[in-house]
């Protein structure tokens, strides 16, 4: 969205070019009417002023992210493992589940069984990406309906 | 796009390979043609190279199969038969039997490619299993 929003280099009066034919290289007065904050012009036209400003890049949209917690219902065995693959196979965002201190992508079936995570305990589904909120309630929707 | 890569399972045992393939389809894999090419033609411990190249006839949608074999002589066999009938479309993997087939079915199932689907099943080998 806001990609494009770092307009602040000095862009508008230096056309350099065009301004400055009469003289080629005179010191005093390089005709600039609308430049006042361009105090070394002659000497420095345009190539330069480009790599000036650089304080406030804006940095590129933040990913989304999104995570949810799911008590099992039923042990993570082969069943709701491949129906977690599948589910995640359909989003873009990098998707991550996550228990007892381990962590998988839930494209990896033998992986997400390899888990162990059994009936009672915790999972947490992250994702991060453009839909990170409907990856984790995709997948969180099947760990919660595993049996 | 619309077509599912298709896996053929080749084991020495009939049982072990329709039970795999069982198992396959309650793990969801149902889009998937999996076909059990197990023991030998009359029902034997064995492989047959006859029922491994009708596998390939009937698991092969358009998308390519993968050829999983058990061990041994079912390598053989199925190295035999693509030796002799030459097809750009199947991958003989080098995979655990059970999650190969497992991590392939799902991967499969989810449309993935055939070399997608080949690595997915040979990934296999390297996950523990708890």
């Amino acid at each position: 969205m806001s990609g494009s929003s770092e307009a602040a280099p000095a862009a508008p009066p230096v056309p350099p070019a065009s301004v400055a034919p009469p003289a080629p290289a005179t010191p005093g007065t390089p005709a600039a009417p609308a430049a006042p904050a361009a105090p070394e012009a002659p000497e420095a036209p345009a190539a330069l002023r480009v790599e000036l400003p650089a304080p406030a890049q804006v940095p590129a949209v933040p990913p989304a992210t999104a995570e949810a917690t799911v008590r099992l219902p039923a042990n993570l065995h082969a069943r709701p493992a491949g129906a977690l693959a599948r589910a995640a196979a359909a989003f873009r965002s990098t998707v991550r589940i996550e228990h007892a201190g381990r962590s998988v992508s839930p494209t990896g079936i033998l992986a997400v069984m390899g888990l162990g995570a059994t009936r009672g305990t915790e999972v947490t589904v992250r994702a991060e990406g453009e839909d990170a909120a409907a990856a984790v309630a995709a997948l969180a929707l099947v760990l919660t309906e595993a049996e | 796009m619309s077509q599912t890569v298709g896996i053929v399972l080749v084991s020495h045992s009939p049982g072990l390979a329709c039970g795999l393939r069982d198992l396959l389809a309650q793990i969801g894999s149902g889009s998937v043609p999996v076909i059990a090419a197990g023991g030998t033609a009359d029902g034997g411990i064995g492989t047959s190279y006859d029922l491994v190249l009708d596998a390939l006839d009937r698991a092969d949608r358009g998308a390519g199969v993968v050829l999983l074999p058990d061990l041994g002589s079912s390598v053989l066999t199925a190295r035999a038969v693509l030796a002799d009938h030459p097809r750009p479309g199947v991958v003989l993997v080098d995979a655990p039997f059970v999650e190969g087939a497992v991590a392939a079915a799902v991967t499969a199932s989810v449309g993935a490619d055939l070399q997608t689907v080949a690595v997915a099943a040979e990934e296999a080998r390297d996950v523990r299993k708890f």
